[in-house]
Order: structure tokens, then C-alpha cells, then sequence
């Protein structure tokens, strides 16, 4: 997976142009990494919780 | 939370939710209009992208001018109490989650406008010439590279935002931000009055 997106300047040398789109999926994929993370601790902290009535 | 008017608690005045859907409806057509291109949508995005950059950078300004002189910036920022969550206690008028939020939105909105701004210089605008020599390459590059970077991350934090605002235990904020209000019992319930009356 690219981290950055690279080009070029009229000498040649690389400049960066920006972040890699690689990265999108990772940003929407940790959003919903937290979702689910939270569903799932929502769903344990509350079958404990009837557990325990 | 002022105004009580029977058992309703105002939370959010009419001109902060405003600011709030404003908000939330230029981050969307700022987040269509630049990543449907990437993902392969062709169309006549920038001025649409820098149009409803503009109505953004003058609702963030309105609000800072607000949050400063008329409301109390320090309901909003993070505070050593609000740590005491951990450990049973109620939060004042936001929660620290919603503090973090509101943190990072800061962060996120406040260097997509700021760098935004400068690219619309690279992009040119019917009322600012284009002027890509304004700064070397490798500079666009980084200006580039956070305005990336603040997309990204409002990415994330709209689907962790709206995940929160329409789970059915927090519906009273997404229906604060609607109309304005939460009870007094769901205030009780929630939150420490004491610092909320504190203005905390």
C-alpha cells in the first residue's frame, strides 16, 4: 500500500503531490473498525448487565 | 443549557444548530464533490468543492467569533474533571467523547480551511487569479498533502459521528440538535447539573 502520492518538477526530482488514495479505505475501514468495536461492547456490557439483574 | 420551559432544558440554540447542519452539509458535498473523482466519478467538481469551502470558512468563522465573545469556549474544552467519567462520574453540558469529537473536527475543518484557502490560489476562482507560482511544487505538495490528510480524517469521523448520533441511548442529543432540547430528567440522568449550571 502507498503511503503518498509522488511527481515530478521540471528537473526531475520527486515532489509529493498528496496522500495516496490507498488511504481512503483505510480511513473508512478504521471508521467502521470503531463501529464495530463499539456494537460489540455495547452488546457484551448489556447481556452482563441482564446477567446480573 | 438556559431557558427551561416546563420539563425542557435548551442545549443547543437555534443559530448553533444551524452552524451545526451547515456544517454538516458542506463537510458532505466537500467529501462527495473530492472523492467520487478518485473513485473514478467524473465530473465538474472544483467549483462546487471551493463553493461550499467558502460557505464552511464563513460558518467556522461566525462560530469561533461566537464560541469566544458570546458563549463560553471553556464548556467545550478539555478539562481534568471530565476524566472522572472513568470513574462513575457524570459529565458536564458535553461528555468527554463529545469533547474529543469536537476536538478533532476542530483539527480536521480547521486545516482543510486554512489549506484549502491557499490551494483555491493554485485552482483560481472567478474572483482570485490563478497563480501556481505562488509557491514551489514541493510546497503545494504539503499543502496538498495535509488537505489529504483532513479529508481523510473527517472520512472516519463522520461515520464515527453518525454512528453515535443514531444510537437509540444517545438519541436525545441527535433530537437536541434538532429542536434544541433534552429534558430535565434525561439532563439528571446524564449529567452533573452542578457543572453544567457552572458552565462546564
Amino acid at each position: 500500500m502507498e503511503i503518498l502520492r509522488y511527481g515530478h518538477d521540471a528537473w526531475g526530482q520527486v515532489v509529493i503531490n498528496g496522500v495516496s488514495w490507498d488511504l481512503l479505505g483505510l480511513a473508512a475501514g478504521a471508521g467502521v473498525a470503531v463501529i464495530v468495536i463499539h456494537l460489540i461492547w455495547r452488546a457484551v456490557s448489556r447481556s452482563g448487565r441482564k446477567g446480573g439483574n | 443549557m438556559a431557558n427551561d420551559t416546563q420539563d425542557k432544558v435548551q442545549r443547543h440554540a437555534g443559530i448553533d444548530r444551524l452552524f451545526h447542519w451547515v456544517t454538516a452539509a458542506t463537510m458532505s458535498v466537500l467529501l462527495v464533490t473530492s472523492l467520487l473523482p478518485i473513485l473514478g466519478v467524473r465530473f465538474a467538481w472544483l467549483q462546487v468543492h471551493w463553493i461550499a469551502g467558502l460557505v464552511l470558512t464563513v460558518a467556522v468563522v461566525f462560530h469561533v467569533l461566537r464560541a469566544v465573545l458570546v458563549q463560553k469556549p471553556r464548556v467545550i474544552a478539555l478539562s481534568g474533571a471530565d476524566f472522572a467519567e472513568f470513574s462513575g462520574g457524570k459529565p458536564g453540558k458535553y461528555s468527554l467523547a463529545q469533547k474529543l469529537m469536537h476536538l478533532a473536527w476542530m483539527l480536521a475543518v480547521l486545516v482543510a480551511i486554512a489549506t484549502g484557502l491557499v490551494l483555491m490560489v493554485k485552482a483560481g476562482t472567478p474572483f482570485l487569479t490563478r497563480n501556481p507560482y505562488l509557491l514551489t511544487l514541493k510546497a503545494w505538495g504539503v499543502l496538498t498533502l495535509l488537505h489529504d490528510l483532513a479529508a481523510l480524517l473527517s472520512v472516519f469521523l463522520i461515520l464515527v459521528h453518525v454512528y453515535f448520533g443514531l444510537l437509540p441511548e444517545k438519541r436525545m442529543y441527535l433530537r437536541s440538535m434538532l429542536q434544541g432540547w433534552v429534558t430535565r430528567e434525561e439532563l439528571r440522568a446524564h449529567h452533573d447539573v452542578d457543572r453544567v449550571a457552572r458552565g462546564e
